[in-house]
């Protein structure tokens, strides 16, 4: 029972390690840097969104609606680099991301609706308004040569995206254990009328979250836009189930209260290597869903299952 | 006396929902280092007092002065910038966070900028002792039994260094012993000029501990006075507006064959070899300090949680439980302890509530009757005198003592062999548990088989016909009604021989 409790405990690690260990063995230089660096990159997109839908997971909130705004913030960012040059619009494009986020903390702070409602209804609204703004059609930026400027590798491992998602998992980390304002996030998506009777404010804490999760899928989209040097409108269409497989994997309870951005950071990592090592292997993308599908469900089932301790164990000790 | 000795002053304190009048001008005045205590029966507007006082609600009249100088409260920040903390009845924790970060929840100490862990350990672990509680601050709350969690309150609401501190029965979810150790520290507060304001619904304890008493009902004062000189009885004539004999009478019944009997039952860890029966027309009273294993019994015996040795026979027959739908077939029905989270769904309707084990037997070809499913709920709500006695009103919004009565109607109707109660009226006020004791009485002289699990001994004493003392998940034999005092049961619960 410890031993199996041990490894739920760490079960993203167990699962990332048999993951890269099954890789290496059916995929000829899996563990090559220049794999490694490729999964990697590949996983930042997913990484940068998944940080955002982390703290709000744990704030007991969802996003539907990030893969719209990925959308929307790269349009924004090569439609405006003519008028702007390509810096400011970059700017703009993460701007546009925190103002969808806003949006979508309004309606669930102020409005008071479902975030499952809401932000499933402004995910169909700026998906439209990224169709509307670019005619349906891709927009081309103005810099060609920016793209393979953005796409260089540090250190042989790291493109500017990788560094970036890295950077902001480490950065998520200590926010969430050690600062008071990431205390008082788990306080608020684990029991918000606790929190608000301690003197917390539940409401700001879900909007900034809201904002947050929003900045960074617009980063996200901007980097997709430089890195492509398109703005289309349908990019990222299908990226929120794979955003929230990836947290859901790294063991943040979608009931809120629980999570980590280490974890979040495994579970992006499991998935990239998954996609990597099959598509290595030419394994078809839809059995490549069903793989990642069965993880997650083996993943919630052991940590459904498997409790680490009796829960009235303390208490026994304590008045007998 | 001046101004300045007043801890608070609320004078004239109105409030008005939309078509209630809640509160009518109710002035309450309490001094530093001194136990005020408020009484008055559920729906009397001690709550919604201090709601007000909290700052969760505003008043519609009336004015607050903290220590001499008028405030205006408008959100629980602003009470709590005053010196003003709550213990809260119904629990106000994050169980996903540490014990020490609950404890300094929305103000936890900053070094560099960063949440101080070391300090929070460090400070918690000493409030703790000083409450003598052995609960380890790095636990995480949730992980925590009920009572374990009050204390956590408790020693957060003091950790803020109050002026003011409100607790909300406070000892309702406690053993004696956690009781006593409650009251030392409370007059410890005292000593250090705490005003302390303390809600119970047990008369006993608020004679024991506070130094003044206010009295409310139906959202009126009805007065203030030193509880020196008022004598239980007097106090619950004030309350109730009316002379209450016998707080917790006896119906006589007829007591007939066994009906549930458990042998050598045990889980290996929380209880061990545990024998009993019940019979026809019995109380049988299960007591014991909490954390001695009776929940944990209790839900063994109704399939939420497994036994892994002995056996259950119903009517002399074994029986396999392996569910809650397993138990109920068989024929035993649970009330579980906490309400909030076992008994009800607050969502939904009085009506929905009580009709929800029997909607089987309500419907005819896969249709729930809407008719039979409203008569259901009419007859138990005129019966139990549910309050309001509306039965599409939701359960959530009743009082505690209404609700307990809508769950204990909600298993008649399923029409049980035996009724399993943990803690049937914890948190409930002095009418409503008389009331509460009355229906099971009458459930009893039907021929039902009762356990009732409680931590209170004189509802023990009053109300069961044998009663059995677990400690350290043992059972002792049955005491028979005749043999019971409190000096008896305390000393097989606490296993000190009775001088």
């Amino acid at each position: 029972m410890t031993m199996l409790a041990r490894l739920v405990r760490y079960r993203v690690t167990v699962i990332l390690g048999l993951t890269l260990l099954v890789a290496s063995l059916t995929v000829p230089g899996f563990l090559s840097i220049s794999t490694l660096s490729l999964g990697l990159d590949r996983g930042a997109t997913i990484g940068i969104i998944a940080t955002g839908m982390t703290v709000l997971l744990i704030a007991r909130q969802i996003d539907l609606s990030v893969g719209s705004t990925f959308a929307l913030a790269g349009i924004t960012a090569v439609m405006l680099q003519p008028a702007i040059g390509i810096w400011p619009a970059a700017l703009a494009g993460v701007l546009a991301g925190a103002a969808a986020g806003a949006i979508n903390g309004l309606l669930s702070v102020v409005f008071k609706v479902n975030a499952l409602v809401a932000t499933l209804a402004t995910m169909l609204i700026f998906r439209s308004i990224a169709h509307w703004l670019t005619d349906s059609q891709p927009v081309p930026g103005t810099d060609i040569m920016l793209s393979v400027a953005l796409s260089k590798i540090y250190l042989e491992i790291f493109t500017l995206r990788s560094a970036l998602f890295v950077g902001a998992i480490l950065l998520l980390h200590v926010w969430l254990t050690r600062t008071v304002a990431g205390r008082n996030l788990f306080a608020v998506g684990s029991n918000a009328d606790a929190a608000e009777a301690s003197g917390i404010a539940p409401g700001r804490t879900v909007f900034l979250a809201f904002v947050f999760a929003g900045a960074l899928a617009g980063v996200a989209g901007v980097l997709q836009s430089l890195t492509t040097n398109t703005g289309s409108p349908v990019f990222g269409a299908e990226l929120i189930v794979t955003v929230i497989a990836a947290v859901v994997v790294g063991g943040t309870r979608i009931e809120g209260g629980r999570g980590s951005a280490l974890g979040t950071l495994g579970g992006v990592l499991t998935i990239a290597a998954l996609t990597t090592a099959m598509e290595f292997q030419s394994v078809p993308a839809y059995i490549q869903q069903v793989v990642s599908g069965l993880i997650l469900i083996l993943l919630v089932v052991l940590d459904r299952t498997v409790r680490p301790g009796p829960r009235t164990h303390a208490a026994a000790g304590a008045s007998g | 006396m001046s101004a300045a000795a007043t801890a608070l002053r609320m004078r004239g304190i109105s409030k008005t929902f939309p078509g209630v009048k809640a509160l009518s001008s109710v002035n309450l005045t309490v001094e530093f280092g001194r136990v005020h205590a408020i009484v008055g029966e559920n729906g009397a507007g001690k709550s919604t007092l201090m709601k007000v006082l909290s700052g969760t609600y505003l008043p519609t009249t009336g004015t607050t002065e903290i220590a001499g100088v008028e405030v205006r409260m408008r959100k629980p920040a602003d009470a709590q910038r005053l010196g003003i903390r709550m213990v809260h009845q119904e629990l106000n924790l994050v169980p996903d966070l540490s014990v020490a970060e609950n404890v300094y929840l929305g103000r936890m100490p900053r070094r560099w900028g960063l949440a101080d862990k070391a300090a929070m350990l460090r400070e918690t672990a000493v409030i703790l002792d000083e409450l003598g509680a052995t609960i380890d601050p790095k636990a995480r709350l949730g992980d925590l039994s009920i009572s374990q969690q009050q204390l956590v309150e408790i020693a957060k609401a003091y950790a803020a260094a109050p002026r003011i501190i409100v607790l909300d029965e406070p000892t309702s979810s406690l053993s004696e012993h956690e009781t006593a150790a409650l009251f030392r520290i409370l007059r410890k507060m005292k000593q250090q000029g705490i005003a302390i304001i303390y809600i119970s619904h047990r008369v006993k304890e608020v004679l024991e501990i506070a130094d003044d008493v206010t009295i409310l009902r139906d959202g009126s004062m009805i007065d203030t006075r030193p509880a020196d000189g008022i004598t239980v009885a007097e106090m619950i004539r004030l309350m109730v507006g009316r002379e209450v004999t016998n707080v917790f009478p006896k119906t006589p019944s007829e007591i007939g064959a066994p009906v549930l009997k458990v042998v050598a039952l045990g889980d290996s860890y929380n209880f061990r070899n545990v024998n009993f029966e019940v019979r026809k027309g019995e109380i049988l009273g299960l007591t014991g300090l909490v954390g001695a294993g009776r929940t944990e019994l209790a839900k063994a015996v109704f399939g939420l949680a497994r036994a892994t040795e002995g056996r259950i026979e119903v009517d002399g027959k074994p029986v396999v439980i392996g569910s809650p739908a397993a138990a109920v077939r068989a024929g035993i029905a649970y009330v579980p302890e906490d309400r909030k989270d076992e008994g009800i769904v607050p969502s939904l309707s009085v009506r929905e509530n009580i009709s929800l084990p029997v909607l089987r037997k309500l419907s005819r070809f896969g249709r729930v009757s809407m008719t039979a499913d409203r008569r259901l709920a009419d007859k138990y709500t005129k019966e139990f005198s549910i309050m309001p006695p509306d039965p599409e009103r939701r359960i959530g919004l009743l009082s505690g003592g209404n609700q307990q009565k809508a769950v204990l109607s909600k298993w008649l109707s399923a029409d049980p062999s035996v009724l399993l109660l943990d803690e049937p009226t914890r948190g409930v006020d002095v009418g409503a548990k008389a009331e509460i004791h009355r229906i099971i009485g009458e459930l009893v002289a039907g021929g039902m088989a009762v356990v009732m699990i409680s931590s209170e001994l004189p509802e023990v004493l009053g109300v069961c016909d044998r009663v059995i003392v677990m400690r350290d998940g043992h059972a002792s034999a049955p005491v028979d009604r005749a043999a019971l005092s409190e000096e008896k049961i305390m000393a097989l619960a606490t296993g000190e021989e009775a001088a």
